[in-house]
């Protein structure tokens, strides 16, 4: 037996020390200090905390209860196991730390809100059975009063001693989370908020029930603006400004990133998929809840669990699709939502959404007045799929539609239906505009319709000729229209971004090559839309400048934001239409050879063969490339087989040129307008006809002759610019010119007369005079 | 154990593991830690053995022959279970040693070259028979004995530092102080005692206190593969001497 005489006490905690204490202190006292020095009670302020009771000592607070033993302590109590006698259950009694109940006011504090925590009756919550303040019976001096919850014993583990194996299977993380939010879910629907979320406060029990300890313990324990919590799992609005339940939500966020990872989630946070084998929607669901602005957190606990739900409903196995598993930026495809809080009918004045919705794993829908995003439904619609009054966007539906394919009453774009009027390649729409035109009035390119405009119908002439006298400024306010859209939906979209996700300057400057990459994709397509606008008002030689420099633009920024996909499309795409342009230019600078020698006696231009090749190519369909060149007044051109060629030339000139009139003037082919009279003459193989071949008829004669030339490697440029800037200024002619004609460029001509109906009436009377001799 | 603190330790600040692997190695100095290390834990083992039935006799053999071998890779298993604890190593390959000692039915051959340990068998004995070891099982009083034993040598390592100073009599008064809370201390008392003023018995305090920690700290890290376990094994260690 024990020699010594009967045990002293530990001043300190009271407890008798063992037999062999060293240096006849008590152990555990010294252990207690050790470690007393190394937790944090509150932040910053590492209080000094009491000695814990003995079970022993405990009893003479609790004569209802056995005490049992001491089953830990944490900043926020000790906790004991106790026997309750009266019910001969097994409860768990926690005092709180006496040197934090010594606040002001806590008692009131005390009692409203543990009045509140008995409330809380969820499965998934450690029920509260009782609370209040208890002296010990005989009461030593200066003893405090204990505060004290009697709450359900949890015969389990928490999950911190599940983590200490390491991480979890995502499995058993999806199966552990739901519940904890539903109770959460339910506390907030109370008004309470945990405050102190972490694996040491979520108990898992033997049957694998998860429940929540130390429900507002911690807003219990902790006065307004007093930082409580634990550090890691606090979330950033915790420190000092006021908090709500989204700050569990974030709490959640942090366990959940342990449980998948094994880790903390760091300062700069790493998606877990990048660290683990996990599915990556995974990703979105930890990285929502740990978004740092409470705004863009899940609002719900329901919330995340839906989303995981969604997530382990779909892929119970969790077995990642490796393709999946990582991807090389974190959370692109989360994108953003941005909502005013201004409102107009029921409508927030301006909602962005873009991205995917991590709830539905569907595309977000943008609905609002004005209303931007991959899908947009408002009055002002701008987007991917854009419905509205006003839509524009890549498929635009609306009354005014504006976009790639557009449908409503009026649209205008790519492939357009419209209800009133269309206008665009594809034009569908009882007055139809466009390259491919159908309706009932229709015009354009190719137009089929009850109604065709153009120039040879003299019904609507005069429509046509209005459209022609308008078309660049139509086109122009169109283009001008359709780049003020798009600069004011990327101009709001970013701005509604950086809001949304309260992206700072130093942090937008990390995201430069993704941006650079959209300004490169943004430049490409400027480039080539810009091609056909610029196109109306426009030298060709001009618009492909700017154009080929945009694209090298582009090229430059793409290849600088090779890392982002849209950089790496706007490379691709820019450089391959630079080196298109590089071919087309060298191919239009280098001068054509002729095909057929041109045999030049002199003074004749126009032999037989020449005639031969003319009537060939032009009925082969290979185009109308012939000079028109001025001639000396009374000069003749003898051609060889005249008949032939005038038989031939008629023909031809009645299909193409039904404008003019065909005449005969001794063994001279005539074909006349009302304007002066041409000949060509002697064109010189060395290509410059010269001022000396031109002459003008004069005033008297006011008549036009067209010979036709084969094409020659010789530039009309000289001879026309003489008079032909005059001839090409008049509206008659403004047709004439197609855009391969080109003064000191082209060495050939299109033609494509198109005169007024009082010139084609003449024309036809003519004709029919001509043919009925 | 005085006579460890001032028997010099190569190994003071390295991993038990590590001092195993090297004292396997045939490290002289590794031997001479490792043997340290098992003169201070030796006697839970030893309380425990005697626990589960082991006359004195076998129960010192056991615990002699276990700790000759303990250097010997090949002979001990239960690493990997113990999580790099040297406290929960010890007693899983002591389990496994007193096992198969037992199936062998023969007593252990000391080795040759070994360091012998001087043990203190009456002291040993003491804690055995003490009435309240009955009501808990041997697993947890060997954790309680081995946080004793830690303390012990911790504050051995401890006196000897301040005496060594000549502080000898200033530990006598202070030590008290190392289980008391910092806002109970009765600073003007001590400085009484001592002779100084309170501002200087403060500043002796806190410096005593710090040391201990710091002390503590490295004791227990010295038993850990892993550092940062330090915190969880204060807390085991301090939850078995609370019970």
């Amino acid at each position: 037996m024990n020699p010594k005489p009967p045990s002293p006490c530990c001043p300190d905690c009271g407890g008798t020390l063992p037999v062999e204490s060293p240096q006849s202190l008590c152990p555990a006292c010294l252990m207690r200090q050790a470690l007393a020095s190394r937790t944090l009670v509150g932040l910053g302020d590492p209080r000094p905390c009491e000695p814990p009771l003995s079970p022993e000592e405990l009893e003479r607070h609790f004569p209802g209860f056995d005490i049992l033993e001491c089953l830990g302590r944490g900043g926020m109590g000790v906790v004991y196991k106790a026997r309750q006698k009266s019910l001969d259950r097994i409860v768990a009694i926690k005092i709180l730390p006496p040197e934090r109940v010594g606040e002001a006011r806590f008692s009131e504090r005390f009692a409203s809100e543990a009045a509140m925590l008995a409330k809380l009756s969820h499965p998934n919550i450690v029920t509260v059975h009782d609370f209040g303040v208890s002296n010990s019976q005989p009461s030593p001096p200066d003893s405090q009063p204990l505060y004290f919850i009697v709450m359900e014993y949890v015969d389990g583990v928490n999950l911190r001693d599940l983590l200490r194996e390491g991480k979890l299977e995502a499995k058993q993380a999806l199966a552990i989370i739901p519940p904890i939010c539903d109770a959460l879910q339910y506390a907030h629907d109370k008004g309470i908020v945990h405050r102190d979320i972490k694996p040491e406060n979520l108990l898992l029990d033997k049957d694998g029930r998860v429940k929540i300890a130390d429900f507002g313990i911690a807003s219990l324990m902790g006065t307004a603006g007093d930082i409580a919590g634990t550090p890691p799992y606090m979330a950033p609005e915790q420190n000092g400004k006021t908090t709500d339940h989204r700050a569990d939500i974030y709490a959640l966020g942090v366990v959940l990133y342990e449980m998948l990872t094994g880790e903390r989630p760091d300062k700069e946070l790493i998606a877990p998929s990048r660290k683990v084998q996990i599915d990556v929607r995974l990703d979105e669901v930890v990285l929502r809840a740990l978004e740092r602005k409470p705004e863009l957190r899940f609002q719900q606990a329901t919330a995340l669990k839906t989303s995981l739900e969604v997530i382990a409903n779909q892929d119970v196995s969790a077995q990642p699709d490796p393709k999946m598993t990582s991807h090389p930026v974190p959370m692109p495809w989360i994108g953003y939502e941005y909502r005013s809080s201004r409102t107009l009918c029921g409508l927030p004045l301006l909602h962005v959404a873009n991205g995917l919705d991590p709830l539905t794993g569907q595309p977000r829908q943008a609905r609002g007045i004005i209303a931007i995003g991959g899908v947009a439904t408002g009055w002002l619609a701008m987007g991917g799929r854009a419905y509205g009054v006003c839509a524009f966007g890549g498929i635009a539906v609306g009354v005014l539609a504006l976009g790639g394919v557009a449908i409503g009453m009026v649209s205008v774009g790519g492939l357009t239906l419209a209800l009133v009027m269309a206008l665009g390649g594809m034009a569908i729409a009882p007055v139809a505009l466009g390259g491919m035109a159908i309706g009932y009035l229709a015009m354009g390119g190719q137009a089929i319709g009850a109604h065709v405009v153009n120039g040879c119908n003299p019904d609507t002439g005069w429509l046509h000729q209005s459209y022609r006298a308008y078309q660049t400024w139509l086109f122009g306010v169109l283009g001008a229209i359709w780049l003020f859209l798009l600069a004011c939906s990327t101009c709001i979209s970013a701005w509604a971004k950086s809001r949304a996700l309260g992206i700072d300057p130093s942090h937008a400057s990390e995201k430069k090559p993704g941006r650079r990459g959209e300004w490169a994709l943004g430049l490409f397509i400027g480039a080539i839309a810009g091609v056909p606008m610029f196109l109306g008002f426009m030298g060709a030689q001009e618009v492909m400048a700017i154009c080929g420099l945009a694209l090298l633009f582009s090229l430059v920024l793409g290849v600088m934001s090779w890392r982002s996909q849209s950089g790496k499309f706007a490379a691709l795409a820019s450089g391959l239409a630079v080196l298109l342009l590089v071919v087309f230019t060298i191919n239009y600078l280098t001068p054509r050879t002729p095909q057929v020698p041109y045999e030049d006696d002199g003074k004749t231009t126009m032999d037989a063969t020449a005639i031969e090749r003319v009537v060939h190519e032009m009925e082969s369909g290979l185009g109308i490339r012939y000079k028109l060149l001025p001639v000396p007044n009374g000069e003749t051109i003898p051609p060889p087989d005249f008949e032939r060629v005038r038989d031939r030339a008629t023909a031809i000139a009645r299909r193409h040129y039904p404008d003019f009139k065909i005449s005969m003037d001794g063994d001279r082919f005539i074909m006349q307008r009302n304007l002066r009279e041409y000949e060509v003459h002697n064109p010189s193989k060395s290509g410059d006809v010269s001022a000396e071949t031109h002459k003008e008829t004069g005033p008297a004669a006011d008549g036009f002759r067209l010979v036709l030339v084969p094409l020659v490697e010789a530039p009309v440029s000289q001879a026309f610019q003489a008079d032909g800037q005059q001839i090409l200024d008049r509206p008659y002619w403004k047709s004439f010119v197609d855009h391969r004609f080109e003064p000191g460029k082209n060495s050939g001509v299109s033609m494509f007369f198109d005169f007024g109906p009082a010139v084609k009436e003449a024309f036809q009377s003519e004709m029919l005079r001509l043919l009925e001799k | 154990m005085p006579d460890s603190a001032d028997r010099p330790t190569l190994f003071l600040t390295t991993r038990w593991t590590m001092v195993r692997e090297a004292a396997a190695m045939g490290d002289e100095g590794a031997s001479a830690a490792l043997g340290d290390l098992c003169a201070i834990y030796w006697m839970p083992l030893y309380r425990f053995a005697r626990r589960h039935g082991h006359s004195r006799e076998d129960a010192e053999d056991l615990v002699q022959g276990f700790l000759a071998r303990i250097a010997d890779p090949r002979r001990l298993t239960g690493l990997d279970a113990s999580k790099g604890r040297f406290r929960a190593f010890l007693l899983t390959s002591f389990n496994h040693w007193r096992l198969n000692e037992w199936k062998r039915g023969c007593r252990l051959k000391r080795g040759g070259g070994v360091p012998t340990l001087t043990l203190d068998w009456q002291d040993a004995e003491a804690g055995c028979t003490s009435p309240p070891a009955d009501e808990q099982s041997p697993d947890k009083l060997y954790d309680r004995e081995w946080a004793l034993a830690l303390l012990a040598k911790v504050l051995a390592d401890l006196e000897a530092a301040s005496v060594a100073e000549g502080n000898g009599t200033q530990f006598d008064q202070l030590k008290t102080c190392l289980t008391a809370d910092s806002t109970k201390i009765p600073y003007p008392e001590i400085a009484r005692n001592l002779g100084t003023t309170e501002g200087a018995a403060r500043v002796a305090v806190h410096r005593l206190r710090k040391r201990y920690r710091h002390l503590l700290t490295a004791e227990i890290s010295r038993t850990l593969s892993n550092p940062e376990a330090l915190e969880e094994e204060m807390r085991s260690l301090f939850a078995a001497l609370s019970t």
